[in-house]
């Protein structure tokens, strides 16, 4: 225990260290974001958070940080909704053995199905990581709430003319993500993705054989994503779905890779069928003459 | 100027027009409640199905069966196989209608109904549905273009009529171009729910099937209204053509079969379709309606040459597309359970009504039985 506590310090002091390397990055961001595009920021430097479902007590202040930042009413839901970005569930295990909370919220994907599947690009990952939305871009097709894997992206069916809604990670709260700014245990961690990992990785190796699989869920998943998980159940038990390291739009990529070479070669096909079949008919092509 | 007959105008109105009429204005107002009042009162679509009735039938059918226009368009304009250009402009015209009907759809399920045009301007070239929304966009103005020059007769501009034929066969050809594009990117739409959909139709061949799908139910469509129109609109089904069709569709759904079966195998899969499942049984009865069945009866030489059985399998491919089409839209999709609201169905069957409307009124008042240059007066 007392090495726990020992690393729990050396922790927070990387995680602030982050906090303010981010902030600085913002700023970066915000001058660069007009000057090129070319400037990617490396993975390791993304927002990101960590989420260890051993260390959370679900006491849901997060869920209510979330609410007062965003602005959105109170409500009484078990699932993500148009109004709840994010949500602390309980999953047990039916002889109740086994117990473990679970934190909903967008995975901030690395490689995001719903950016690549937004026919206007109103979804789209910035600089820093964050997935968000382009509100008055959306058209409202829905493509996106298709395509996620989490089953992230909602909508309020009550409206006629309904917008997205999800967490875009607080991109414009200086110091971060409120869900995690509130968090009184150590279940949610805001910082670098490449600290982050860091830090899940060494309460793997500190603690063997606490956490499902030795693994951290979102290093790889759907390509990796910037909300990492620890968990001390199996991951599907909490409703996390494996996913192959590809990337999903790498899915469909292939397939638009290949149009123009679809519209050059049917195109120029169809021009040479023409020429070659205009004097095999007796019909002449010209029409009538009214 | 070559004078038109004009059609005698029935004052009498049939039941049947009358039906279609009160089915129309039904989805209309379906359609006004779902613009006025939201999503919630006139649809089941939910979080976990976000995408309903109106996309798998309106988007994912009404976008294949108007197939029929650019396979004719093709076949009698690029390949000069001058004995189908008497069927031609009814197939541009549902075509058209089809497409306009598509749109029209999608206006009622997009949530900013206002903002469609977006797609033009806000361009996502990772997006299988931009690449759709673009196609079918142009498309349709493609479409409106190939189908004017009965228009422009009628109104008798004969100037713009000249110059839409000059233009033609670029037109047609980029016509042909789009359609091979979004046919089958309706397709690629579902290549990025490998986690969502089941093995029996998730497959990298979606775009393929998709397409090869659109061409058989293309002939399966022109068999089909050719057969109805004839028999509506008086006037002589020629045999030759509907054998031509008849062809054209047996060789397609041989190639779709292969691709099918083909793909289910080299994955290993083939077991599935056997499973006894809903989703097992929903397959066989998609493939035994719109593949299997059209095929055997093709097979039969003395059915290939009777115009009955060339329509009747011509209905079993429309049947068994629709079915595809609806299994890939709603039966393969995890998800809550999803059964159509009853005001969604309204919407969806106003708009076809409505199209069947317009098909018939630019039937009887538009020169489209026959091309002008064949036309005797």
């Amino acid at each position: 225990m007392q090495n726990k506590s020992n690393l729990s310090r050396r922790e927070f002091l990387k995680i602030a260290g982050a906090g303010l390397g981010s902030l600085a990055l913002t700023a970066n961001a915000c001058v660069s974001a007009g000057a090129s595009s070319n400037e990617e920021l490396p993975l390791e430097e993304h927002w990101a958070l960590l989420y260890d479902a051993t260390q959370c007590s679900g006491c849901r202040e997060c869920e209510r940080a979330c609410k007062a930042y965003n602005k959105l009413p109170e409500e009484n839901v078990d699932d993500l909704s148009g109004n709840t970005f994010t949500l602390i569930k309980l999953y047990q295990s039916e002889d109740g053995a086994q117990k473990s909370f679970r934190k909903y919220q967008c995975m901030h994907c690395v490689d995001p199905a719903c950016a690549a599947s937004c026919p206007v690009g109103a979804l789209h990952k910035i600089e820093n990581g964050p997935v968000v939305y382009d509100a008055y871009k959306c058209i409202g097709c829905r493509y996106c709430m298709q395509a996620c894997a989490f089953g992230v992206p909602r909508y309020d069916w009550s409206l006629a003319y309904p917008f997205i809604r999800k967490c875009e990670m607080c991109y414009h709260r200086e110091a971060g993500p409120a869900c995690a700014d509130i968090c009184p245990k150590q279940a949610l961690l805001f910082g670098r993705r490449g600290d982050l990992l860091e830090i899940a990785k060494m309460r793997i190796s500190v603690n063997p054989g606490k956490y499902f699989e030795d693994r951290v869920y979102g290093e790889f998943e759907g390509g990796g994503t910037s909300v990492l998980i620890l968990s001390g159940v199996p991951f599907e038990a909490i409703g996390l779905p494996g996913l192959d390291p590809q990337p999903l739009p790498d899915r469909t990529q292939w397939a638009l890779n290949i149009v123009p070479a679809i519209f050059f070669g049917v195109g120029g096909a169809m021009s040479a069928v023409y020429q070659r079949t205009k004097n095999k008919t007796s019909t002449p092509e010209e029409e009538v003459k009214s | 100027m070559t004078s038109i007959t004009l059609p005698v105008v029935k004052k009498q109105v049939s039941i049947g027009t009358l039906i279609l009429v009160f089915l129309a204005a039904l989805g209309a107002f379906a359609a006004m409640f779902r613009w006025v009042d939201g999503f919630s009162h006139v649809s089941n679509l939910s979080d976990s199905r976000p995408w309903g009735i109106w996309i798998s039938f309106d988007l994912l059918v009404g976008v294949p069966i108007s197939a029929g226009a650019f396979v004719l368009a093709a076949t009698v304009h690029i390949f000069h196989i001058e004995k189908y250009r008497p069927i031609l402009r009814p197939a541009l015209l549902t075509g058209f209608l089809g497409y306009l009907m598509v749109i029209l759809a999608l206006l009622v399920d997009l949530g900013q109904p206002q903002r469609i045009w977006h797609m033009l301007v806000y361009w996502n070239l990772h997006s299988p549905l931009f690449e759709v929304g673009m196609c079918v966009m142009t498309y349709t103005a493609v479409l409106f273009l190939e189908f004017s020059p009965p228009l422009l007769e009628k109104l008798g501009w004969t100037s713009l009529l000249q110059f839409v034929k000059k233009i033609s066969i670029p037109v047609v050809i980029l016509g042909v171009t789009l359609s091979t594009m979004h046919q089958s990117s309706l397709g690629s739409l579902f290549l990025i729910v490998p986690f969502k959909m089941h093995p029996l139709w998730y497959t990298s061949l979606l775009p393929l099937i998709f397409l090869v799908s659109a061409i058989a139910v293309g002939f399966g469509m022109v068999i089909f209204e050719c057969a109805i129109s004839h028999q509506v609109f008086g006037g002589q089904v020629r045999n030759e053509i509907f054998q031509g069709l008849a062809r054209g569709m047996l060789i397609t759904l041989g190639l779709l079969l292969l691709i099918k079966v083909g793909d289910l195998a080299y994955a290993g899969e083939l077991g599935l379709i056997f499973s006894g499942t809903f989703q097992g049984n929903m397959f066989i009865l998609e493939n035994l309606i719109g593949i299997i069945l059209p095929i055997a009866i093709l097979l039969v030489p003395k059915f290939r040459k009777s115009s009955p059985w060339i329509f009747r399998a011509g209905l079993l491919t429309l049947l068994g597309l629709i079915l595809y089409r609806l299994n890939i839209g709603l039966v393969s999709m995890a998800g809550e359970p999803y059964v159509p609201h009853v005001l969604e169905l309204a919407v969806t069957i106003g708009l076809f009504s409505a199209g069947i409307m317009a098909f018939g009124f630019a039937m009887k008042n538009l020169p489209l039985e026959e091309d002008p240059c064949t036309h005797v007066h």
